[in-house]
């Protein structure tokens, strides 16, 4: 249970401090599609022997250079090579998890839903890396990618290297979803990064503001959904990503319900 | 570098985007000092000749120098400001005036090393300047139009610039919109700015305007001074073209 809180700490820190430039950029449902690209990663770990985390991040983070390219080439066939990135990875998982030494249904669900209470210590201590990587990265270079994620084509006239930038972002989306497989699953990772921001995009007035808002409920989720899971008996992803909504929700209606606070200007 | 340095330069430059030229080859020049107008009808290239010129668009052909060096090798973007056609400023993300505009700061600032006093002094002086004192901690998405195009302007100033270029400022604003925006770049001008600017007509900027360059298809058809025949064609002012009917914007006949 120790393990389990301070696993849904970790991501829920990192999801949303990465979850905010990508929402700026309007690619909210990437890490979508990032977590399907890492089910293929996961599952060749599996099939190897080698440790499914690590394989899954080198496995994500080509995927999200693949992705991150397709992207700038500007070609219009970019979404349907980008589904067929997208649906390779998932068809490409299940497939080869079926043929892993140890690969059940229930490997394989373990891996799309998340099963936070298999966190070992050694897991924590990859977690905690990455994480404050992530954390040091998304502080440390904020006024850069602010710019390219706001007005990308403004950044590159101003001398920023932009693809360097958003390659660079790919990268961090690639590793905080293969951080959160194991507290939210693969297929609700995308939820992670993008509800909390969304939240604190609804209060907040700049955009230091949504950072540190989005980092705030990502924890206060995730540790709430994982004890939550725990005394309810449900599982700890499905259970974090229905109370981000709800938070959510709450918000929206509270905001609508209260003109005069909307009319003072926040 | 000496006085006659151009600041900008264009030679024999073509200008696209994948591969294919929409602008040019063309001859063009930029000095210290001038408030250049860059006109022509929609399609006509003016946008692309920007975007050349920044490097945000290919130079396909040709030569593009920016303060005496090849395009493709300056790194000290800084000394260009950029203030794009923008329908709004704000983004998904809420963010304020400051943070918007000292994102146009970054330029001159060290890299992984907090903002300096001088920094800061930067930003607000930028701020003042477009006349949006007292706003620094508003939301963008809370200004009217024309505030969003004063941020955008302030982002551009905020990094110092020699050279300011403007792609249609005043598009889209309405009156008092545009009087405001168009204080604020007078003030540039008296400053003593070299502005490039990209503009469907003159409308209110025509007194500030030292040249025009009028472009047609991707060639320049007019570059000189904004003469009375010029400023009826690109003034925006209905009355004007009635009186000058014969004047159609492209081949004036007054190239050179």
């Amino acid at each position: 249970m120790q393990r389990a809180l301070v696993a849904a700490v970790l991501v829920g820190v990192a999801a949303p401090a990465v979850g905010l430039f990508v929402v700026q950029r309007r690619l909210a449902l990437i890490g979508d599609g990032m977590g399907h690209v890492a089910l293929t990663g996961v599952a060749l770990g599996l099939l190897t022997g080698r440790s499914p985390v690590v394989v899954a991040l080198a496995v994500a983070v080509l995927g999200a250079v693949a992705i991150e390219l397709v992207r700038d080439s500007g070609r219009t066939s970019a979404d349907v090579a980008l589904a067929i990135l997208f649906y390779g990875g998932i068809a490409g998982g299940v497939v080869l998890i079926s043929k892993a030494p140890g690969g059940t249904a229930a490997t394989l669900n373990a891996y799309l839903f998340g099963a936070i209470t298999t966190t070992t210590s050694g897991d924590l201590v990859v977690f905690g890396g990455l994480t404050a990587m992530v954390l040091a990265l998304t502080v440390g270079l904020a006024r850069e990618l602010f710019s390219v994620s706001t007005d990308e084509e403004y950044a590159t006239a101003s001398g920023l290297p932009t693809r360097s930038l958003n390659l660079l972002m790919a990268v961090l989306v690639a590793t905080t979803v293969v951080l959160s497989m194991r507290v939210v699953g693969l297929l609700l990772i995308s939820a992670l990064m993008v509800v909390p921001v969304a939240t604190a995009a609804q209060l907040a007035r700049s955009f230091r503001a949504t950072f540190v808002g989005a980092v705030a409920i990502g924890v206060a989720v995730a540790v709430s959904g994982v004890v939550g899971s725990f005394y309810a008996d449900t599982p700890s992803g499905g259970t974090i990503v229905l109370l981000a909504i709800g938070l959510f929700t709450v918000v929206v209606v509270a905001r609508s319900l209260l003109p005069t606070a909307k009319a003072a200007g926040r | 570098m000496s006085v006659s340095t151009p600041l900008v330069e264009f030679t024999g430059a073509a200008v696209g985007y994948g591969g294919r030229p929409v602008l040019g080859p063309l001859d063009f020049v930029l000095w210290t000092g001038e408030v250049v107008a860059v006109v022509g009808p929609n399609g006509s290239g003016k946008s692309t000749l920007v975007k050349g010129l920044l490097g945000v668009a290919e130079v396909t052909e040709g030569s593009v120098e920016l303060f005496g060096e090849p395009s493709g090798r300056f790194q000290d973007k800084g000394r260009l400001g950029y203030v794009p056609q923008r329908h709004s400023a704000a983004g998904t993300i809420p963010c304020s005036v400051r943070e918007l505009v000292a994102s146009g700061r970054l330029p001159r600032q060290r890299r992984l090393w907090p903002a300096t006093a001088a920094d800061r002094r930067a930003v607000d002086r930028a701020i003042e300047t477009v006349g949006l004192a007292g706003l620094e901690r508003r939301p963008v998405a809370r200004l009217s139009g024309g505030q969003q195009r004063r941020v955008l302007i302030a982002r551009a100033l905020a990094g110092e610039p020699d050279v300011l270029v403007m792609d249609e400022p005043l598009a889209g604003v309405d009156l008092d919109g545009q009087a405001a925006l168009a204080e604020a770049v007078r003030a540039l001008v008296v400053g003593g700015g070299t502005l490039l600017i990209v503009l469907h007509e003159l409308g209110p900027l025509a007194p500030l305007i030292t040249r025009v360059v009028a472009l047609s298809h991707g060639m320049v058809v007019y570059d000189g001074p904004p003469l009375p025949e010029v400023h009826g064609a690109y003034g925006g002012d209905a009355e004007h073209h009635h009186e000058h009917g014969g004047v159609e914007p492209p081949g004036l006949g007054l190239t050179g």
